[in-house]
Formats: structure tokens, sequence, C-alpha cells
């Protein structure tokens, strides 16, 4: 009963406020690292801003610019590097996906050293890109380097021919990236039922079938959050490409612009809005808008259609 | 007496309270500038000394690369608070700086302080327009990083030493030298190999053309004809097997003796004396014999940015920026050909290679207020139409309108 009364006990005015007071130091946070960019970002992008003057508003003509105008060299950069990245997109996330995963499905077997694997999975996430770069630049190198020795290729030249360029790159990283994902499979095969597991045994299931028909669709959540992770992540790839080759060998000149094979989006986002010279933050800006809603396309698309995988 | 002693005790103990109040405040400026590599060890070095001569002055080196630097100045243009007391970049960006308001006139803070004596005089000769902008003194140049060339002596004088005879080298010779390696069998050593495609094509393309700019310095005027034969040279010698090969990293080249000549800058010195051998310093390949040899340079030079001083911050930068010049043989100890006469004329400089390079050869560094968007297009374009991946054609016309696009952005 007196649960009950102090139930329907009226709120103190402020009361309703409380919450908001809890919330406030993170919506602060929120606001002025995420809501404030973005808002920046969207009136960056109609105007003509060269970061040591004042903006001018130009309304649209960023856009226009980029999306119909081929006597520029934005619109031609805004479709190689959207093109080369989701070409990047779609051939790295399978294996950013598939090779953690198997890794994670041979540790679980606990195998005999699988703690001493694990280590060495993992231990390239935790290098820094430069480091990685760095270092796989000098076994890739034309002249000297460890891969081509090991494989007998001579002076071959990774950096610059197609499409093994890309194949070094995706390489380099799923090799990088290999270690967050595999942290996440093992500790979602961990929780995987035994009991399941063994009764199929009993029923003779195979290893393979084991995973195929148990482990995976146990794993079926973390294995769609990776995907989307991993989707997102790789859309804005940059550093790799651009300290690999700088962006790679020219393929085709369109109107005085040199397509390069491996110049991604986010490449020449960061060359017109930022470096030493020509600075162009509102078209910068406009690409990475259109980069941004991209991404946001891509992953409603993804939670739509998990969902219906889910339902 | 008791009472006597008791306020001489006191008047002492104020006095002695007073002295450090009245003593002159610490000063501590800072710098920026874009000396990230073997000359950012030396530029630090001159300023740990120039600090240790100090007593109440403490200046701070802060070394940021270029493109960063460039970032950084105009963002912290919004707040004169984060602005450095001094910075140090090309004084081809003078125009575009001024033009933006980044900088101010160095004439009031250099009439300032007479003893220091900064008269351009004092300077080499071409500070005398590098400083200039529309008739106003706004940099104080420290030395030019000069595009050129190292020679290997041994090399050169194993495989043609008629070539070095002038001290200069023709495109007609390095084909020959080529031909001649090529008859004699000689397959581990190259000709020549370029270290920086932006410097190597500019000082190709300034040899022909003599500019790009129009010659208020506003417009943009690339000589097409001039740009497609120099990359034709290039190629041919590239093709003909007389340079690098793709791939390589020509400075490793030379480090190994594999090729004669490597283009270089007079920054790369510090480097190339560790490598243990006897080399010069050259221009890098002319067109033409006769005229007096080119290369491409620019020049290092102390700015101000746009921001107020008082008059202790003045005093800090002005004392340094003497303290730079009356020490300038120290920086040149790092290859640099230095902006201060009286060093230049020393007979220890007079002793390093980079001497007979600002005596004997023109440096040629056109004036132009998008200079830095032209080298960065460059820079982009890479040796592409060298390696056959686009036709030299293509290439002028790729530098001509991502420039031109970018400049009209500005």
């Amino acid at each position: 009963m007196k649960a009950k009364l102090a139930a329907h006990r009226p709120l103190r005015p402020y009361a309703r406020w409380i919450p908001l007071a809890f919330l406030a130091p993170h919506l602060l946070v929120f606001c002025c690292f995420n809501i404030f960019p973005i808002l920046t970002g969207i009136f960056a992008s109609l105007t003509k801003w060269t970061l040591g003057e004042m903006p001018q508003w130009v309304g649209l003509a960023n856009y226009a610019n980029l999306l119909t105008n081929p006597e520029s060299i934005y619109y031609w950069q805004l479709r190689w590097g959207l093109l080369n990245t989701v070409k990047f997109v779609v051939f790295c996330v399978p294996f950013r996906i598939l090779v953690p995963l198997a890794f994670a499905l041979v540790l679980s077997s606990k195998c005999r050293g699988h703690k001493v694997l694990q280590a060495c999975y993992y231990l390239p996430s935790l290098l820094s890109l430069s480091v990685v770069m760095v270092s796989w630049l000098y076994m890739f190198d034309s002249n000297a380097g460890i891969v081509n020795t090991l494989l007998g290729l001579g002076k071959f030249r990774w950096t610059t021919t197609e499409p093994y360029n890309w194949i070094a790159l995706i390489f380099i990283t799923v090799w990088w990236g290999c270690g967050g994902n595999l942290i996440i499979y093992q500790s979602a095969i961990a929780g995987v039922s035994q009991e399941i597991l063994e009764a199929t045994s009993v029923d003779g299931a195979n290893a393979f079938q084991r995973c195929i028909h148990i482990t995976l669709p146990s794993i079926k959540f973390p294995l769609q959050y990776t995907i989307i992770t991993s989707v997102i992540a790789e859309f804005g790839i940059w550093g790799q490409p651009d300290m690999f080759n700088g962006g790679g060998p020219t393929l085709e000149v369109v109107n005085g612009v040199n397509h390069q094979s491996n110049k991604m989006l986010m490449q020449y986002i960061a060359e017109s809005g930022f470096g030493s010279s020509g600075v162009n933050a509102g078209v910068a800006s406009s690409m990475a808008l259109i980069l941004g809603l991209i991404i946001f396309a891509v992953s409603m698309l993804q939670f739509r259609a998990m969902r219906r995988g889910n339902d | 007496m008791k009472k006597l002693l008791t306020m001489l005790l006191t008047i002492a103990m104020l006095a002695a309270l007073a002295v450090p109040a009245m003593a002159e405040e610490p000063v501590s400026i800072e710098m920026w500038t874009l000396f990230t590599g073997d000359d950012g060890t030396t530029m630090q070095a001159i300023v740990d000394a120039y600090n240790a001569s100090q007593d109440r002055v403490t200046l701070t080196h802060v070394a940021v690369d270029r493109e960063n630097l460039y970032t950084k100045l105009a963002l912290a243009m919004s707040d004169e608070a984060a602005l450095p007391e001094v910075f140090v970049t090309y004084s081809y960006d003078v125009p575009n700086f001024v033009g933006l308001g980044y900088i101010q006139p160095v004439e009031d803070l250099l009439a300032a302080y007479p003893d220091f004596d900064f008269a351009i005089d004092k300077y080499h000769d071409a500070c005398a327009t590098l400083n200039y902008y529309d008739g106003t003194r706004y940099c104080v140049s420290l030395d030019f990083p000069t595009w050129g060339m190292y020679v290997n002596t041994a090399l050169a004088e194993q495989y043609c030493p008629e070539v070095l005879e002038d001290n200069s080298v023709t495109w007609d010779e390095i084909m020959a030298v080529g031909a001649s390696l090529q008859e004699q069998g000689v397959e581990d050593v190259s000709v020549m190999a370029g270290s920086w495609d932006r410097n190597d094509l500019l000082n190709s393309y300034l040899d022909l053309a003599g500019t790009y700019a129009s010659e208020d310095g506003t417009t943009l005027e690339l000589n097409k004809d001039a740009v497609v034969e120099a990359l034709n040279t290039w190629k041919t010698a590239f093709d003909a097997g007389y340079l690098w090969e793709e791939g390589e990293d020509p400075m490793s080249m030379f480090a190994l003796e594999e090729c004669i000549f490597v283009t270089g800058g007079t920054w790369n010195m510090n480097a190339i004396n560790e490598y243990g051998f006897d080399f010069t310093f050259i221009a890098p390949p002319q067109f033409s014999a006769d005229d007096t040899p080119t290369l491409f340079g620019a020049s290092h030079a102390f700015m101000l940015p746009t921001r107020s001083y008082t008059e202790d911050e003045s005093y800090a930068v002005a004392s340094f920026m003497h303290y730079f010049y009356e020490h300038s043989i120290d920086w040149a100890q790092a290859g640099s050909i230095v902006a201060s006469k009286a060093t230049a004329e020393s007979e220890e400089y007079q002793a390093m290679p980079q001497a007979f390079v600002a005596e004997n050869y023109s440096i040629s560094n056109p004036n132009f207020t998008y200079s830095q968007i032209l080298f960065d297009v460059l820079d982009g374009l890479d040796w592409e139409a060298v390696y056959g991946r686009m036709t030299p054609e293509e290439y002028a016309d790729a530098w001509q309108t991502q420039a031109q696009e970018r400049i009209n952005a500005q």
C-alpha cells in the first residue's frame, strides 16, 4: 500500500530535469565533438573557404560542381575516388571477416600453441599505421624486398603493377586489422553452447557441419556487427594507399586529371581540405559529406537486410 | 642604536626583496619552422646555443612538416595567442601570405634595433628581390635551399673525366656517358638518378622556359612546349636505360655507388657526407653548355605573423635573427647556401661545396603568388610521364589544369 502511495506521489517540479542533469555531461561532449563538427561540415560544404579567410557562402555550387561539371578536376576526383573506395570495400571486407573468423575457429579448437598463435594474430592490431606501412614497404620493395626474394619474383613492382598493388594493399589491411574482429569472434565462439555441440557430435555431425549449422548461426549477431563496422571503417581508407604508393599508377587521363589506380576518396578530401597550398575546404567538405551519406545509406541497407534476416 | 640597527636591517631586507622585482622579466618566444630533417637538428642546435647565450630570452623551436605548418598557420590566424612570434617558410609564400593577411612587414621591427643592422646589402644579392613585395620588406632570408646534382668523384673520374672539366653537365653529355657505359658493358653503374620528380622537372623546365608565371607574378603561364621537351628528354634517357629503374631508390643507388650522379638538394649534404666517399655538388643537367647553369632554388626566410608584439618579444625576435646571421656558418654545415654575406665571404664557407654553386650558377626562383600550388600538383603527378603512363602532352595539360583550378579556388 505504501509502495503504491509512493508511486503516485506527485513529482517535484525540478524532478523532470534530474535525468537531464545526469545526461548533461555526455550530451555536452556529444554536441561539442559530434553535432557541432557535423553542422560545421555541412556549413563549410556550402561555402568557398581557404581556412585562412572567412568562408564565402556559395550555396549548392560545390555540389553542382562535384556532381555535374566534367570540366572540373573535383568532379573526376569524386568519381574516381569513390570508385576506388567502393572497389576496396568490396574486395577487402570479405577478407576482414573471413580471415579472423577462420583464425578464431582454429583457435577455438584449443590446438597446441593456440595462445602463442592468438598473440601473433592480434599483435599487428597494436601497431601504428606508419609502422605497419613502413615495414611492409620494405618487404614489398622491388629491389631488396623479402616478398620478391621468397617468391623468386626478381624486381617485381608491387606498388605500381595492377592488380597486384590492390592485392598487396588488401593483404596489409587484413593483416593489420585482423586482431579486432578476431577477439570478437573468439569471445562469441566461446559462448556457443557446448551441450548442443556435443549433442550434434553424438548425432554424427562432423566438425564442418557443426561449424556451419551450430557455431556460425550462434555468432550471427557479432558477425553482423563486425560486417557493419568493417564496411564503415574501410570506406574511410586513406593511410594505407597514401603511404604504400601515394595513390598508385595512372590508369587514364581525362580533362587534365589523372585517374590513379589506388587513390581513395579520403585522399582527395585530405588533399583539398588541408595541405600547403590550394586549400579548398568547401569542396573537401562537400566530398566528405557525400561520402558520409553513402556510408550512412550502405549501413542502413545492411541494418535492414539483417533485421529482415533475423525476423 | 638598537632602533637604528633595526631600521637598517629592515631597509636592507626590503632592498633585497626589491632587486628581483626590478630585474628584467624573462621573455619566452616561439618559432615554427619547416625543418624536420637533418636541417631541423642543426636549427635546434643553433637555437640551443642562442638560448645559452641569453640571460632572459628563451626561444622554443617547433619543427612542423611543410603541409602541417601551412594548416597550423591558417588555423592559428583566428587566435593571436596560438601564433608564434616568428616562423620560417619559403620566401615565395610572401605574396600569398600578404594577400591572406598572414604576415606583416618586418621593417618596423628591424628599424627598432639599429645595432643589429639588418641592412639588405648585408644579405645575398637575391634577397633584394626575394625579401620584398610591393616595395615592402616582408621577410629576412636565412639561406637558399637549392636543387643541384651530387657527383661521385671516383666514378666520374673513371667513366667520364672530361664531362666535369667545365663543372657543368649537359643532357648531351648524359646521353653520351650512358651510351659509353652500355658499350663498355657496365651494368652495375647508371649515369644518373633523379631523386625528386618535382624539383628535377622544375629545374629542367626553368632551364628551358625561364618562368611559369606572368611578369607581375599573378597569373600562371606555363610553357607547354618546354614542359613536353623537358619530359621527353628525361624519358629518352630513362627509356635508354641510362637512369634508374622504376622502384629503385635514387639516394640508395648513390650511397651504394650504383650511379655517377644523383640529383638532390643542398639540404641532402649532411646525409651524403655520411656515405663515406668524395663527392662534389654541381648543377643538374643543362640543355645548353653556353648559358650559366640554372638551379631551381628558393629562400627560407623569417616572417612575422600578423599579431601584436610586446617590446620584449620584438627584441627577442630581432636578437635571434641577428644571432642567426652571425652564426650562419653553423647553418652552412648542413649544406645550406647562406644568405649572410659575412659568412659567405669567410674562408671556412668558401671551402664548402655549396660555395662553388652559389658563385658559379644562377638560382632561379620565379615570382609567382601560387608557386606552392604548382609544386604540389607536380608532386602528385610524380614521374608518370617518364614511366610512360601518361604522355608528356597529357602531363603538361594535367599540370596546367589542376594548378589552375586550385588557383581559381583561392
